[in-house]
């Protein structure tokens, strides 16, 4: 490939103008008009604090503050970088050889409190505890966690990264739909968090599961799900329009050693053609990586989505960037 | 002393005549998208005539087109979660001049940024169109000169000369 040099990359930078907009004039009145509604929130939202305040109640002012003035709200998108899944054959599944083995918990912190009802002092067998229902999304914020929540739950913005949020609408993701994991209803709490940063979306998630057994079943039916997605073979490439890239996301699932009772990192990554009549696909800078570890009944996950190229288990500094937010469920 | 409403409206409504051309088109080249281009940049501008009385009126410019790069960057990443599509064809023909083909001139070098991060593509959009020199690319992108050379080398590496990709383009028909 010739590659572009400095003076034709001028050019065709300057040549590459945008079709007609917004008039100037329209463009200033419509900034002028935005901005002043910006203000006038802002005003009110100094008021309701300034009133707080004076009450005492500065810790009511705080649920009044927007997180951001420009822009609305928006709803987290789901855990997945692309809705088309298409791995390649060279990446084929590196699974880990031990499967998951039931193995005596006898930590009662992360064992969900129940009633004995053989007890002297028990009268009435406690009320069966909710199990989380769906088997596609991670609860948001659901059920009695006992103390443990992600490391970055309810974090401000810091930076060019915005406010972690909670959401309800987190899936695993499969070219094909989400995966599905039938084990997901026996989560008896789950805590689900994400944020956008400057180079990242991030996701955090804990679950707490009936006991252990139900917990290792959920991290086999991931694996397995995991991998039947990345051996389903490649579906066809995405491509917007005629003068679109064609994006090509490859998908790989892999057991990783010497982490909590059983870990599996999950990852995504885009290849692409700019031109149809590209012979070969090249790395696209888009990729994703879920790290899930499980210790006793407890399942913590942290996922980072970015400007990885290639498959993001060959970085390593991948991992490195997701084990606070595990460390923090399991060492505290 | 607080500026005036309406001398400050009437200053940041001659400074968007002035640069909403340029302005437009940083846009245009940070998304590769029209509409997305629009949008940027009238973000960008609010955010410009929220900070007006802080701001030196010369160097509004400068401050748009900085806002613009970092609100790119974000808006690429949440495009990527929305639509992972760079819609090119948005024009309609009777809105330009010219015999030649305007969407393959127009087009290719957008397509060719398509492939490069967002960041990359902002340091090469200050770097060989705002003609920036590496230490305000660094500034602007918060990363040293070093990184900033790196990156621009990185993505000229992998943006294809017009002429290569219409050999290629020839030779498979």
């Amino acid at each position: 490939m010739t590659p572009i040099d400095e003076f034709e990359l001028r050019r065709e930078l300057a040549a590459a103008e945008p079709t007609v907009g917004t008039s100037a004039q329209n463009l200033g009145a419509s900034a002028i008009k935005r901005g002043k509604a910006v203000q006038r929130r802002r005003t009110g939202v100094a008021v309701v604090a300034t009133l707080a305040l004076v009450a005492g109640g500065v810790g009511l002012a705080s649920q009044f503050l927007p997180n951001r003035d420009v822009q609305p709200a928006e709803p987290l998108p789901q855990v997945t970088v692309s809705p088309s899944t298409t791995p390649t054959a060279a990446e084929s599944t590196d699974v880990a050889p031990p499967p998951e083995q039931t193995v005596p918990q006898t930590d009662p912190a992360m064992e969900p409190v129940t009633a004995d009802p053989t007890s002297p002092g028990a009268v009435d067998a406690p009320p069966p505890v909710p199990t989380w229902t769906s088997v596609t999304k991670l609860p948001g914020e659901f059920g009695d966690m006992g103390g443990l929540a992600p490391l970055h739950w309810q974090a401000p913005p810091e930076g060019d990264t915005e406010a972690w949020t909670v959401g309800d609408e987190y899936t695993i993701p499969c070219g094909s739909g989400p995966l599905e994991i039938p084990a997901l209803g026996s989560v008896t709490a789950g805590k689900t968090t994400g944020a956008l940063g400057p180079e990242s979306f991030s996701v955090e998630s804990v679950l707490v599961f009936t006991d252990q057994d139900a917990a290792i079943s959920f991290m086999q039916q991931l694996e397995a799900a995991a991998k039947a997605c990345v051996d389903a073979g490649p579906a066809e490439p995405t491509q917007a329009d005629e003068y679109s890239p064609i994006i090509q996301t490859n998908r790989a699932i892999k057991w990783v050693p010497d982490l909590g009772d059983y870990a599996l990192a999950y990852t995504s990554w885009d290849r692409g053609k700019i031109e149809a009549t590209d012979e070969n696909y090249v790395d696209f800078p888009n990729g994703s990586i879920s790290l899930w570890v499980r210790t006793g009944n407890v399942v913590a996950m942290a996922d980072t989505s970015g400007e990885f190229v290639g498959n993001p288990m060959n970085n390593p500094e991948a991992l490195d960037w997701l084990m606070p937010a595990i460390d923090h469920v399991f060492k505290g | 002393m607080g500026m005036k409403a309406t001398q400050r409206d009437t200053e940041f409504t001659g400074f968007v005549a002035a640069h909403s051309g340029t302005l437009r088109h940083t846009a245009y080249l940070l998304t590769g998208h029209t509409q997305a281009a629009e949008d940027l940049l009238q973000d960008a501008l609010v955010k410009t005539w929220l900070a007006w009385s802080r701001i030196d009126p010369t160097a509004a410019w400068a401050y748009t087109r900085k806002v613009m790069v970092n609100l790119a960057t974000d808006r690429w990443r949440k495009r990527r979660y929305e639509t992972i599509t760079m819609d090119l064809d948005d024009r309609t023909p009777s809105s330009h001049d010219g015999g030649f083909s305007e969407s393959d001139d127009r087009t290719f070098i957008v397509r060719q940024l398509a492939q490069l991060s967002a960041r990359e593509r902002a340091a090469v959009v200050l770097r060989y169109y705002h003609d920036l020199p590496e230490v305000e690319v660094a500034q602007l992108l918060g990363c040293s000169v070093g990184t900033v050379k790196s990156t621009c080398s990185r993505a000229l590496a992998r943006l294809r000369s017009r002429g290569e990709a219409a050999l290629a383009t020839r030779s498979q028909s």
